[in-house]
């Protein structure tokens, strides 16, 4: 085990956790006193950087060609993270989502002016627009895109898309949705649903400011909240987990303590009918998480793991609590 | 009043009920390999972890989102004994791969700007002070390797396998017939080393 002296300095108990985690077989509790350690004070971490950076200055030192090659300019002992590298790690993640996970993919670059119409209808689509911002479209959802010299703007017709926005003070980002609700972008990730007369924003990075129907003025939601609004009813600003707002982008849906009513809007938006709970189910709360699949499927796993019926409709799918549950 | 469900796929709780709401121990998915699941459980564990490297919020959903990927390509059945350890190292590494790529393309830009406190135009700097701190870089590179030398054989030894030959301290340890812990002194004492030569 590690055991750290209090009188050091943050520079020799860097390299002291830094040795001890080269172990490939350090247990996770190291890890956690690593953390621990890191967060105790800021100092820590940045000799950490210098730890890590000593360590890969020396990458490739020992390599026939490296020793009287080593890099055409300068290597830096204390370098900042860039405040984005985004623009590297999408289309990485994208790449990867099509290749390993089957998803669609499709790279598309914007003509100017006219709109452009996205789909994603089974399965979701990742869109890279021409100013480099990135549309995660979920299944069954449609937007169109029009960019030019002044403006970005994107209408959300129907369904769910969660956005990374590439700062651009001369070009605000606007997306839209049915019923003139808009959501004005300043450099950020969110999530918007919108089917349904049902809306909702989950703001993940960043700050935007959203445009109500029925009214509802200009509210801006900062990280970590959501703004949802049903018809032209008076918006709930809820607290949301921002490293959970586009969880379907992994496949699943992750609820913690929700609503019983806001999973059955969720898969209201993957059926072709709407799920609705019946007033007997409609106190449960649910925690636990659902794979994106079809219809039987998903329902089935609802039903494995909440104590409701599901009984089919022509027109929708009802929830009732079931007996003895 | 708290229901479990029968199924272990998830917990269902009564509005009603008085108890506070728990946080669940973990989020399992329909079969998600062992790994997959331990990520769900731990990714908000991890989070933090990214938050604490990072010094920021920027970025970690990013982090998050690679390792995910990286664990999903994972080929089925692969035996890891211990996942949580597992994953805070996988973690580790892509953050010392972004640390990496952050300095390249430092090298690439000559852009030394993020650590200075430009705030003119940045076009006021001229290829000149780019060259000198090439130069400087390169004096102090060539420094750590002549530092390399002052070490004792064995410790030398160790580094060496280990750092330049990507053997791991186990290997070291069996290779050389000393013990893991001896292996993690020789590197401690490398590193000191390294260090001083480093901000001398």
């Amino acid at each position: 085990m590690i055991a750290i002296p209090d009188d050091q300095d943050p520079a020799e108990e860097a390299l002291v956790w830094f040795a001890a985690l080269r172990d490939e077989d350090a247990p996770e509790a190291v890890w956690l006193a690593f953390q621990d350690w890191l967060e105790a004070d800021p100092s820590h971490g940045l000799a950490y950087d210098d730890a890590e950076s000593l360590w890969s200055t020396l990458d490739g030192v020992g390599q026939p060609t490296a020793a009287n090659a080593p890099g055409p300019s300068s290597v830096p002992l204390a370098v900042s993270y860039p405040r984005s590298r985004r623009s590297v790690v999408y289309p990485a993640i994208a790449a990867a989502f099509a290749g390993l996970l089957g998803l669609g993919l499709w790279f598309q670059f914007m003509p100017m002016g006219s709109e452009v119409i996205y789909t994603a209808d089974e399965a979701p689509r990742s869109v890279v627009l021409g100013d480099g911002s990135h549309v995660e479209l979920n299944r069954h959802s449609t937007i169109g895109v029009r960019l030019n010299g002044r403006a970005r703007q994107v209408h959300l017709k129907d369904g769910e898309a969660a956005f990374d926005v590439v700062h651009d003070a001369s070009r605000p980002f606007v997306v839209s949705s049915a019923d003139q609700r808009r959501v004005e972008v300043l450099g950020t990730a969110f999530n918007v649903v919108s089917h349904d007369h049902h809306f909702r924003v989950d703001v993940a990075r960043g700050l935007v400011a959203v445009t109500g129907s029925g009214g509802f003025g200009l509210i801006r939601v900062p990280a970590g909240q959501g703004f949802e609004q049903v018809s032209d009813s008076r918006p709930r600003l809820l607290r949301i987990d921002p490293s959970h707002a586009s969880d379907w982008r992994q496949g699943v849906l992750v609820y913690r303590d929700s609503d019983i009513q806001s999973v059955a809007f969720d898969l209201s938006r993957y059926f072709d009918k709407p799920v609705r709970v019946s007033p007997s189910a409609a106190s449960l709360s649910f925690t636990g998480a659902l794979r994106i699949d079809d219809e039987a499927t998903m329902l089935a796993q609802l039903e494995g793991f909440v104590p409701v019926r599901v009984q089919r409709t022509a027109s929708e799918i009802r929830l009732t609590v079931r007996d003895g549950g | 009043m708290t229901e479990t469900a029968t199924e272990p796929f998830g917990t269902v709780r009564r509005k009603s009920a008085a108890s506070p709401p728990r946080e669940p121990e973990s989020l399992p998915v329909f079969d998600a390999s062992p790994l997959v699941m331990a990520y769900l459980e731990k990714r908000d564990a991890l989070g933090r972890f990214v938050r604490a490297r990072l010094r920021s919020d920027v970025d970690v959903e990013d982090v998050l989102q690679e390792l995910y990927l990286k664990v999903a390509a994972l080929p089925e059945g692969q035996d890891v004994r211990e996942p949580g350890a597992f994953l805070y190292r996988l973690t580790a590494n892509l953050l010392t791969d972004r640390l990496r790529s952050a300095q390249r393309s430092a090298r690439r830009d000559g852009a030394w700007r993020w650590t200075n406190h430009t705030t003119g135009p940045i076009e006021d700097e001229d290829e000149a002070p780019t060259a000198e701190r090439a130069v400087a870089a390169r004096q102090q590179l060539r420094r750590l390797i002549n530092a390399l030398e002052d070490l004792s054989p064995t410790t030398r030894d160790v580094f060496q396998r280990h750092k330049f030959d990507g053997r791991s301290y186990g290997e070291v340890a069996s290779d050389l017939g000393i013990s893991k812990s001896s292996v993690e002194k020789h590197m401690m004492r490398a590193l000191r080393h390294l260090a001083e030569v480093a901000s001398s």
